[in-house]
């Protein structure tokens, strides 16, 4: 199968994302040396993807402010894009606040989270079809588009981890 | 298709993504050493997930701020 250039790029960018979140699944709980340790619960690697994405989200508005200010991307264009981000952040803040209650909590929550996801999810797909969000320097759009590639693929991974953890 | 193929098809972008993943890493560091009780993981990896909100929030304020442009409401 071909992909065009950027089709491919971003089907790279999630391939090492998954080895990313593999890897990630394999890590044990810390233990009193000599013993065993223990899987994370899925509930505890939700809570992890959770962390990753608002980084990966801080990241990619660190990528835009320093683009916008080296002129790589006009300042209009840099505010609608962190406008995106701030409300990212603030949805996950709110996904947060709930999923730091419990498993048991969340579950009372699990419409709410479900949508918010959905919303993080719609925001990082209207980026990515934006194409080259328009930066102009290659090595900033580059690392702007792993960045809010990473977001999508973290909140599906989300989505995923909080039904085995039986929330949904 | 298979994670190394898709890794591989990324070809000249691997060395940009390495750079990213140190990054990630670094950001990351602690995030995966998890203690015994699963509540004190949630609470901390809650904490680190709402900290980095809250700072990607206020940066761009400041931004918007230096920008001439006005705040947004922080939730």
């Amino acid at each position: 199968m071909a992909y065009k250039p950027r089709e491919r790029q971003i089907r790279g960018y999630l391939g090492l994302l998954m080895a990313f979140l593999l890897l990630s699944a394999c890590a044990r709980v810390g233990t009193p040396s000599g013993q065993p340790g223990r899987n994370p619960t899925p509930f505890e690697q939700a809570l992890a993807i959770n962390a990753t994405l608002a980084v990966a989200n801080e990241s990619l508005a660190d990528v835009v402010m320093a683009a916008e200010m080296q002129g790589f991307i006009p300042p209009a264009t840099a505010a609608e894009i962190l406008l995106v981000q701030f409300r990212i952040a603030d949805l996950d803040k709110q996904i947060t606040l709930i999923l730091e209650k419990g498993p048991e909590a969340a579950k009372g929550d699990a419409a709410k989270i479900q949508e918010l996801l959905g919303q993080i999810e719609q925001a990082a797909q209207g980026l990515i079809e934006r194409g080259t969000l328009g930066i102009t320097n290659p090595d900033s759009r580059q690392r702007a588009m792993v960045q809010v590639s990473t977001v999508l693929v973290l909140s599906q991974r989300i989505v995923s981890l909080l039904q085995l953890a039986g929330v949904f | 298709m298979g994670i190394l193929l898709q890794v591989l098809q990324a070809g000249n972008l691997i060395g940009i993504l390495a750079v990213e993943g140190v990054e990630l890493a670094t950001r990351l560091r602690g995030l995966l050493e998890l203690d015994d009780d699963i509540q004190v993981n949630i609470t901390n990896l809650a904490g680190q997930a709402i900290a980095a909100d809250e700072r990607t929030m206020v940066k761009i304020n400041a931004w918007r701020k230096a920008k001439g442009l006005p705040e947004l409401p922080l939730g």
